[in-house]
C-alpha cells in the first residue's frame, strides 16, 4: 500500500499513526480514569453521604439521648430545646438519606429508622411532659414508661445500627466494584498500550525496514553515483586540461588569424584603391573610344568614298576601252584597206608602185596604231584588273572595317561592360573591406571571448578536481551511511 | 648560187621575187601573188556547202556574186583555225575566198618552184604550192590560187549561187 510512498511520507505515515495510537490510548486512558474515577466517586459519595449520614444519625440520636437526658434530669428547657433540634437535624438528615440512598434494603432499613425513632420520639415526648410536671426529681422511679423507651431506644439504635451495617455493606460492595472495574480499565489500558507498543514497534520495523531497504539503494546508488560523479570529474579534470592547452592554441590561432584578417582588410583597402583607379582610367578610356568610334566611322566614310571613286574609274577604264576598241577597229579597217591599196596599187604600174608605197606606210601606221591600241587594251586591262582588284581590296577593307566596327562595338561593350564590373569589384571590394573589418572586430571579440572561455576553461578543471574530491568525500560518506542505516558497503 | 633544197631568202629588196600577199594559214606561214589577189576583207558570213572537201568551209557572198571559201590551213594539213581574213583571189573560174589567219603585208618573195622537192610539193595538194621560201626563219609556202578549188565545189558552188 505504502509502496511508490516517499520516505518521508512513510516516516510520516508511520509517526501518525504512533501518534494516533497515543491518542487513542491516552483517550482510551483518560475514558478508563474517567469511569475508574465516577466509580470511586459513587463509592466515596456513598461512604461520605450514606455512610456518614448513617453514623451521623447514630450521633444524632445520641446526642438527643443525652440531651433528653439532661431535660430529664435539669429539667431546663436548654436541653428541652437542644433535644428538639437534635430531631429535627435527626429528621433532616433522614430525609437527606431518603433522597441520596439508592439501594433498596437500606431504604428499607432506613423507613425502618424512620418508624422507630417516631416510635421513640412519642415515647420520649411523654417522658418530657412527665418531667415538665415534675419540679423535683428525686428519682427516675418518678417516670413511668422506663423500659418502653429504653426498649423503643435500643430497637431505634439497632435499626441505626442495620443501617450503618447494610450502608457500609453496600459501601464495600461499590469499592469492591470499582476496584474490580478500575482493575478492567487498568487491563483494557494495558492491552491498548501493549497494541500501541506492538504498532510502534511495527511501524519502527518497517521504517527501518524501508530505511535499510529504500535509503541503502539510494545510497548504494550515491555511491555509485559518486564513484561515476569521480570517475567523471577525473575525465572531466582532464578533458580540461586537454581543452586548456586546445584553447591556447586556438587563442594562438586566433591571433595569428587576426593578423591575416588585418592584412587582408589593407589588401582589400588597396584592391578598392586600385578597383577605383580603374573605374577612373575606364571613364578616361571611354572618352577615347568615342574618338576611336568617330575615326572607325571616319575611316568608313573615306573607304565607301574610295569604293565609289574605284568603280567610277572602272567605268572610265571600260569607256577608255571602247575608245580604243573603235580606235583598234580603225587601225584593222585602216591596215585592210592599206593591204587592199596595196594590192590595187601593184596592178597599177610605176604610178602604183608609188601610191602602194604610201598605202605600206599607211599599213605600217595602222599596224603600229593597233599595236599601240592592243597595248592600250592590255593596260587597260590591267588597270580595270586593278581596279577591280582595290574595290575589293576596298570592299573587303570596309567590311573589314565594318567588322572592325562591329568588334570595336563589341570590345566598346565589353568595355563598358568592364567599368561596370570594375565598379561592381570596387563596390564588393569596398564592402570585402568592410566586411573584413567588422569580422576583424569580431576575430578580436572571439579572441577575448577564446581567452576568456581558456580562463573558464582553467577554472572548470580546478573545479573538476574539487568535484573529484568532493565525489570521493560523498563515496566515502556513502559508504558511511550505508554503515549507519545497517545495509554495510555493497 | 643556191643549193639543193636552200630555200630563196624573202628580201623587201626591190626587184628581187615577186610581189607577194604574205599571210598565216595556222602554224605555216603562206604567200600569194600580188596579181591573183583581188583584195582582202574580214571574214564575211558563210554557209557550209554539202558534198564539198573538208578544207571548203562553204560559200560566202563577196560583192554580189557566190564564192566558195577555202580554210587554207585545213588545205596545207596545218589544222582547222577560226579565219581571220578573207583574202579573195581570181581563178580562171571566178573568185575564190582564202581563209587564213592574219596577213602580213606585201612582200617581195622568192621562191623555189614547187617541183623542186618531191617531199615537200607532192601528194594531193602538191598543185596548190607553186614554190617554197623563207621568211626570216620561217618556211613560206608560195601558193597558186587557180589549183586551189576542185571542180565539185565549183559545180557545188555554181549551184549555191543558181539557188541563190
Amino acid at each position: 500500500m505504502m509502496a511508490g510512498r516517499t520516505f518521508g511520507t512513510k516516516l510520516a505515515a508511520g509517526f501518525g499513526l504512533t501518534l494516533l495510537l497515543t491518542l487513542l490510548m491516552t483517550v482510551t486512558s483518560l475514558a478508563g480514569l474517567r469511569y475508574v474515577l465516577h466509580t470511586k466517586d459513587a463509592v466515596i459519595d456513598s461512604a461520605r453521604v450514606n455512610l456518614v449520614g448513617a453514623e451521623a444519625l447514630s450521633a444524632l440520636m445520641e446526642s438527643r439521648i443525652a440531651d433528653y437526658r439532661g431535660y430529664m434530669l435539669a429539667g431546663t428547657d436548654e436541653y428541652l430545646n437542644a433535644t428538639n433540634t437534635d430531631r429535627a437535624k435527626f429528621l433532616a438528615q433522614l430525609d437527606s438519606l431518603r433522597g441520596s440512598i439508592e439501594n433498596a434494603n437500606s431504604k428499607a432499613l432506613l423507613q425502618k429508622v424512620a418508624d422507630a425513632e417516631a416510635v421513640h420520639a412519642g415515647l420520649v415526648s411523654g417522658l418530657i411532659a412527665q418531667r415538665a410536671k415534675i419540679t423535683i426529681l428525686s428519682s427516675v422511679a418518678q417516670f413511668s414508661g422506663n423500659e418502653e423507651v429504653k426498649a423503643a431506644r435500643v430497637t431505634v439504635q439497632k435499626a441505626i445500627a442495620d443501617l450503618i451495617a447494610q450502608v457500609q455493606t453496600t459501601v464495600n460492595a461499590k469499592s469492591d466494584d470499582s476496584s474490580e472495574r478500575a482493575m478492567w480499565a487498568m487491563i483494557f489500558i494495558i492491552v491498548i498500550g501493549v497494541l500501541l507498543i506492538g504498532g510502534a514497534a511495527g511501524v519502527a520495523w518497517k521504517l527501518s525496514r524501508d530505511l535499510k531497504r529504500e535509503v541503502g539503494a539510494a545510497v548504494g546508488h550515491i555511491q555509485s553515483s559518486s564513484a561515476q560523479l569521480e570517475a567523471a570529474a577525473a575525465q572531466q579534470a582532464a578533458g580540461g586540461r586537454d581543452q586548456a592547452s586546445a584553447m591556447s592554441e586556438i587563442t594562438t590561432t586566433i591571433s595569428e588569424l587576426l593578423i591575416t584578417s588585418r592584412q587582408i582588410a589593407e589588401s582589400a583597402q588597396r584592391v578598392s584603391k586600385v578597383a577605383e583607379e580603374t573605374a577612373e582610367a575606364a571613364r578616361t578610356g571611354d572618352a577615347t573610344i568615342d574618338q576611336t568610334r568617330a575615326s572607325i566611322a571616319a575611316i568608313r566614310t573615306q573607304v565607301d568614298q574610295i569604293v565609289q571613286h574605284m568603280l567610277a574609274l572602272g567605268e572610265k577604264s571600260q569607256q577608255i576601252g571602247g575608245v580604243v576598241d573603235l580606235v583598234s577597229e580603225l587601225a584593222e579597217q585602216t591596215n585592210i584597206l592599206a593591204i587592199n591599196a596595196t594590192i590595187e596599187a601593184s596592178g597599177a604600174g610605176e604610178w602604183g608602185r608609188r601610191f602602194a608605197v604610201v598605202a605600206e606606210e599607211i599599213r605600217k601606221l595602222a599596224d603600229r596604231t593597233a599595236a599601240s591600241a592592243k597595248e592600250i587594251r592590255a593596260l587597260i586591262e590591267d588597270v580595270r584588273g586593278a581596279v577591280n582588284t582595290t574595290v575589293m581590296a576596298t570592299e573587303i577593307g570596309a567590311k573589314a572595317v565594318d567588322s572592325g566596327s562591329r568588334q570595336f562595338d563589341d570590345a566598346t561593350s565589353s568595355f563598358r561592360r568592364i567599368v561596370g564590373l570594375v565598379s561592381t569589384t570596387s563596390d564588393a571590394t569596398r564592402e570585402i573591406e568592410l566586411s573584413t573589418k567588422q569580422q576583424t572586430t569580431a576575430v578580436e571579440q572571439v579572441n577575448v571571448a577564446a581567452s576568456d572561455t581558456a580562463r573558464v576553461t582553467r577554472e572548470t578543471e580546478a573545479s573538476a578536481v574539487q568535484t573529484k574530491q568532493t565525489a570521493a568525500h560523498l563515496s566515502t560518506l556513502s559508504g558511511e551511511l550505508l554503515d549507519l542505516v545497517g545495509t554495510g558497503r555493497h | 648560187m643556191r643549193q639543193y633544197g636552200q630555200a630563196p631568202v624573202l628580201s623587201e629588196d626591190e626587184g628581187t621575187g615577186v610581189p607577194a600577199l604574205v599571210f598565216r594559214a595556222g602554224p605555216l606561214l603562206c604567200a600569194l601573188r600580188l596579181d591573183e589577189v583581188i583584195e582582202t576583207m574580214r571574214p564575211l558570213e558563210t554557209r557550209p556547202l554539202a558534198g564539198t572537201p573538208a578544207f571548203v568551209r562553204g560559200i560566202s557572198v563577196l560583192r554580189g556574186v557566190p564564192t566558195p571559201v577555202i580554210d587554207v590551213s585545213r588545205l596545207l594539213g596545218g589544222g582547222s583555225a577560226e579565219p581571220e581574213r578573207y583574202i579573195a583571189v581570181s581563178t580562171d573560174r571566178g573568185a575564190v575566198a582564202f581563209g587564213t589567219g592574219p596577213v602580213l603585208g606585201v612582200r617581195n618573195v622568192e621562191a623555189v618552184p614547187s617541183g623542186g622537192h618531191p617531199a615537200l610539193l607532192g601528194g594531193g595538194n602538191s598543185r596548190l604550192v607553186a614554190g617554197v621560201g623563207t621568211l626570216g626563219t620561217e618556211p613560206l609556202l608560195l601558193l597558186q590560187s587557180m589549183r586551189a578549188v576542185p571542180d565539185d565545189v565549183w559545180e557545188a558552188a555554181a549551184a549555191a549561187g543558181v539557188a541563190t
